[in-house]
């Protein structure tokens, strides 16, 4: 045995170490203050005999363990009980009003705002230097748009079939995607669904397009998601981001 | 394998998942509340963060029992929860710097256990010194690091056997073993000068 195992084995005989009692002296029948070699292996025992080096280590972990052990268990104060009753029923009553928001039935946009998206999706294509195709979309957009692909073509979600085999490379899509943005008052942005291969048809896609929106009230711009913000300001000509107008 | 010997419990809690507090999972409560909180208050160090850390665990508990599945002793998994419940607790309020004077109370006096084994015989001169070195000790342990601190209170205030401790942390027998030889190093440092003072053998 190396000196490192002999430590191993001596730490691991701890186990049947019980507390030290600082009221009462070394013979009171208290596990302080002997060497309790008893509590190791034969193996390690002779190793002990023979050196004094490993007998003051022994005694020396010994002390600590008897030390920790002192402390004892703490009562449980009484206000835990109520305390875990409030939080599961706090929380029971959120999954509930979860549960109930989400099967509220999906409302129509306005046709106002489609107007809107179709005006903000023909300008932002009409600006020089707009690259669509090179913007990125949130991993969670990226995987909305997977699924509402999914239901739409009639696939469901498949765990089973490999995520790059069910849609289009992002890329692509992205590409497909015409006109993220519409703000109004402190920011109500919608986000059009996959409108095929119209990228550049604009307005015209716009309008044929079969609208559903995800709408996202931000309050505070300046919570938003980065990319989404990255996103949106280029969309928006800045007006998200605040490089163009203030916010 | 042997039985899980919390199986019939776990599945009742599983069986009704909407009766909230009622029920099977209050049985699981009270059968955890002394152990998760005493895991709690030793590797956070004092009463207001073991009662915060206590009530995180049960939360997770109660929301994710439904999906425990026996691959590990439940027992493990209940106290792998605590520790790292506490563990971001302390992190998390290392990070704001607040004092508060409940803490410093609760510290010294909650920490008191139970069980007086010599009760009738201890002066109060004893009696203090004695929460005294207890409230040195517990801050010894609290200056160890989160993983020693976790190790050293699963095996000595939890006694939990090297395999328990293994499947609690996540990690191997090897681990458990080095990282306890490390925590005694640590200990024998912060330790020594207390026990000394205290003339403890």
């Amino acid at each position: 045995m190396n000196r490192q195992s002999i430590r191993d084995a001596m730490i691991e005989s701890l186990a049947g170490v019980t507390p030290s009692h600082p009221a009462r002296g070394a013979d009171s029948g208290f596990d302080s203050g002997t060497d309790r070699l008893e509590l190791l292996p034969e193996t390690v025992r002779e190793h002990l005999v023979e050196n004094e080096s490993l007998r003051r280590e022994w005694r020396q972990l010994l002390r600590q363990a008897r030390a920790i052990r002192t402390l004892g268990r703490v009562p449980v104060p009484s206000d835990l009980d109520g305390r875990v009753v409030a939080s599961l029923q706090a929380g029971y009553r959120q999954q509930r009003a979860t549960a109930s928001v989400q099967a509220l039935p999906p409302e129509p946009a306005p046709l106002e705002f489609d107007a809107r998206i179709g005006q903000v999706a023909e300008q932002a294509l009409h600006e020089e230097g707009l690259e669509l195709g090179l913007l990125e979309a949130p991993a969670s957009l990226d995987g909305l748009v997977a699924d509402r692909v999914d239901v739409e073509r009639g696939l469901g979600s498949d765990p089973v079939r490999p995520r790059a085999a069910r849609g289009r490379r992002r890329t692509n899509r992205l590409a497909a995607l015409v006109g993220l943005v519409v703000v109004t008052g402190l920011g109500v942005v919608a986000v059009l669904p996959e409108l095929g291969p119209a990228r550049n048809a604009g307005l015209d896609a716009v309008e044929q397009a079969s609208f559903s929106f995800k709408v996202v009230r931000i309050d505070d711009p300046a919570l938003a998601d980065a990319d989404l913000k990255d996103l949106l300001g280029g969309m928006s000509g800045g007006i998200l981001d605040g490089r163009e107008y203030p916010q | 394998m042997r039985i899980d010997p919390d199986r019939t419990l776990v599945i009742a809690c599983q069986e009704t998942p909407d009766r909230g507090f009622d029920g099977a999972f209050r049985d699981l409560y009270e059968q955890y509340k002394d152990r998760v909180y005493n895991v709690c208050y030793r590797i956070t160090g004092n009463a207001a963060d073991a009662l915060d850390a206590s009530q995180e665990t049960f939360g997770i508990l109660f929301r994710k029992v439904s999906a425990f599945r026996f691959e590990s002793k439940f027992s493990s998994w209940v106290y792998r929860i605590a520790v790292n419940a506490s563990i971001d607790l302390k992190r998390r309020s290392a990070a704001r710097p607040a004092a508060s004077l409940d803490r410093l109370r609760s510290s010294s006096e909650e920490g008191t256990p139970i069980d007086f084994k010599d009760d009738g015989i201890e002066g109060p001169q004893a009696a203090a010194a004695r929460r005294e070195l207890r409230a040195e000790i517990q801050e010894a342990i609290t200056r160890l690091s989160p993983k020693m601190r976790a190790i050293t209170v699963l095996r000595y205030s939890e006694s939990l056997s090297y395999e328990e401790i293994a499947e609690s942390l996540g990690t191997s027998l090897g681990t458990v073993k080095s990282r306890l030889s490390r925590a005694h190093a640590a200990l024998d440092r912060e330790l020594t000068p207390i026990l000394d003072r205290h003339h403890l053998r």
